[in-house]
């Protein structure tokens, strides 16, 4: 679930940001970038509940 | 000359507007101290108000802590007529939430109330030790004690809390009232308090009763 | 297959037919106790051992082996560690050694604005650096300090995460998890930590619009924050609600209520059932929940459990009512008497789960033997 924010990130708009990588470099980082930042949120969001 | 019947009806109705809007006409009159003596004292009725609607079931919560905002901007707005002199107090107590225990909503909701009576309100804090209550009592002798826990721990601090006016010979100098969601009847009786509530409005009118 | 395998499918299966609309063969029990208390009863230090995971396994394995449960009876939720790394003011340690939430305010009123364009943005910049104060500093230290924090959470909730597996594998227990997620409702969400208890109150009455709009933009936060990688119709997104009770229906109606709505009916929608602890007292608003998705459990704190059942009790899954102060004050007779009470009155029909009405937090606010016997109790005469 995309949350619209400057400090999150899918991982779409992470490889936007990184030109270099390839389909065969994505494909193989794409669960855990996404999943590092969707722990990110996790965390976040508990230090307010 | 305020008209003080409607100021009593904005402040038990928490019409924050219509309140301000009289309070502003009034400061607009030129008033004496006295006319804001007069004044404050019908924002006190209105609080009695709020008070009993909020025991009848028609107020709730957070309205009562609405009211002690209200009552807050109302003396703000008039302070400027009011002076340095002090309303007459009713009496005056010391309050706070017992050692090991950070909540505060209640013990907030009770002094407000209690504030808005008429009391002078001497409130230390969260998670206060037996001997900051005893210090405070020696300092202002107050009428009252007022206690306040959330959690079952807090019901052995207000023990040693009472024990330790006892021993500096304060017990009988005051009143002691508990409040919170663990105190009962059996509580009481085992803290060696005089009477307890869980009803701020309640609370408050038991104190008024004391200092009578 | 091993006996505790075997445990553990008979009491995963009392769950699922709670949750599917069957009468199970006994009522379930959903229990637990916080790490505060197991470690009081374990008769550890309480500061030491919320700092020194090292002992926790065994001090939660006490609580498994004295009180009679189908879920693990114990649950840990927060540690110190992470919360003094950052400095925060929203959870602090008492100086009992408990921790604690005082009454604080994370957002100002000007902010409301802020926060309603973009919540996540204001939280980060804005939220955060005021309740935990060692983010309120320059960027190169505030990286710094959040990545410690972040990997205090990660070692503390990822070993009591190891150690309850561990514990429900030797014990038996059911593998459905009441609180697989967590979140709250957004209205809560802006009072609890950012508002304030005063603040919500008097934004209520001075500012509905902004608390309005302020609970619809924290919505997608509290639906993603909700949603666990592995939704599954046998968990559920445990939900405390807290500002309700404390407001006039009127405001509920316009303020809590829609978004709270939306946030159980989007959960429900990704797969996530959800378990709310209605905290003090919901009988004004039971009409309300009846709307709610079909399965959703509720554990009642304070009211009237034939009142609900009558209300609710076909529809949703029932828990709580149950008064730990009786354990305390009680004697073992009426603490029996008042399961009994209960049972009769909820189980009938299914869709019940025992538990208290809250977790005790600590060892003296309950008796034990009183605890033991109910739930022993419970066990052994709801069968259906």
């Amino acid at each position: 679930m995309k949350i619209n924010s400057d400090y999150y990130k899918t991982f779409e708009e992470f490889l936007a940001a990184h030109p270099e990588i390839d389909a065969k470099q994505a494909m193989a980082m794409a669960p855990k970038i996404q999943g590092y930042e969707d722990q990110m949120f996790g965390f976040i969001m508990f230090l307010l509940f | 000359m305020g008209d003080l019947q409607a100021i009593t009806k904005a402040v038990g109705e928490l019409d924050e507007p219509k309140l301000l809007e009289l309070l502003n006409e009034f400061i607009a009159s030129s008033p004496g101290k006295k006319d804001a003596q007069e004044v404050v004292a019908a924002c006190q009725k209105g609080m009695a108000l709020v008070g009993d609607l909020f025991e009848s079931g028609e107020y709730f919560i957070g309205d009562l802590i609405f009211a002690g905002e209200v009552l807050t901007a109302a003396i703000d707005t008039i302070k400027p007529v009011l002076g340095d002199d002090e309303t007459v107090k009713i009496g005056s107590m010391v309050v706070a939430t017992v050692e090991g225990d950070l909540h505060d909503i209640g013990k907030n909701i009770f002094k407000s109330m209690a504030e808005a009576a008429g009391f002078r309100v001497y409130d230390l804090g969260i998670d206060v030790p037996p001997s900051a209550f005893v210090e405070k009592v020696k300092e202002v002798k107050p009428q009252i004690v007022g206690m306040s826990g959330v959690l079952t721990l807090a019901i052995d601090s207000m023990k040693n809390t009472v024990e330790a006016l006892r021993e500096a010979g304060l017990r009988d100098s005051v009143k002691i009232i508990i409040g919170g969601n663990p105190v009962t009847e059996g509580v009481c009786k085992q803290v060696g308090a005089d009477t307890y509530t869980t009803n701020a409005a309640e609370g408050v009118k038991i104190c008024q009763g004391w200092v009578k | 297959m091993s006996d505790t395998l075997q445990l553990t499918q008979e009491r995963n299966q009392l769950f699922y037919d709670v949750i599917e609309g069957k009468i199970p063969k006994r009522v379930p029990i959903a229990v637990t106790v916080p790490t505060e208390f197991a470690i009081q009863y374990a008769g550890e230090d309480l500061t030491e051992t919320q700092w020194n995971n090292v002992k926790l396994e065994e001090i939660f394995d006490k609580i498994c082996q004295d009180f009679v449960t189908d879920t693990i009876p114990v649950k840990a939720l927060r540690f110190p560690s992470w919360y003094k790394i950052l400095g925060s003011k929203n959870w602090v340690m008492s100086s009992g050694g408990f921790l604690q939430h005082p009454e604080v305010e994370g957002m100002a009123i000007e902010e409301y604005d802020d926060f309603i364009a973009n919540p996540y943005n204001c939280i980060l910049e804005k939220i955060l650096p005021r309740l935990y104060v060692n983010l309120d500093k320059d960027a190169t230290t505030k990286a710094m300090t959040l990545a410690k924090a972040f990997k205090a959470f990660f070692d503390e909730v990822g070993h009591a995460r190891m150690v309850s597996a561990k514990l429900i594998q030797k014990y038996g227990y059911a593998t459905v998890n009441l609180t697989a997620g967590f979140c709250e409702a957004p209205f809560d969400f802006v009072a609890d930590q950012l508002r304030g208890f005063k603040g919500i109150s008097t934004d209520v009455r001075r500012v509905p619009d902004k608390v309005e709009a302020a609970s619809e933009a924290a919505l997608p936060l509290m639906l993603k924050a909700g949603i666990p990688p592995v939704p599954s119709k046998y968990g559920s997104t445990f939900i405390p609600l807290h500002m309700a009770p404390y407001l006039r229906t009127k405001d509920f109606e316009k303020l809590y209520w829609p978004t709270f709505k939306k946030l159980v009916e989007g959960l429900a929608e990704a797969g996530m059932p959800s378990f709310l602890f209605a905290e003090q007292d919901w009988m004004r608003y039971l009409d309300h929940l009846e709307e709610l998705p079909e399965n959703t459990r509720i554990m009642f704190e304070y009211g009237d459990p034939k009142l609900a059942k009558e209300k609710i009790g076909k529809k949703h899954i029932i828990l709580g009512f149950y008064p730990i102060s009786l354990i305390k004050t009680g004697t073992k007779q009426q603490c029996l008497d008042k399961a009994k009470e209960l049972i009769d009155i909820l189980a009938p029909g299914g869709k019940y789960i025992f538990s208290f009405d809250k977790s005790p937090v600590t060892v003296d606010s309950i008796n034990v033997e009183n605890y033991q016997a109910v739930l022993e109790y419970v066990a052994l005469n709801a069968n259906y």
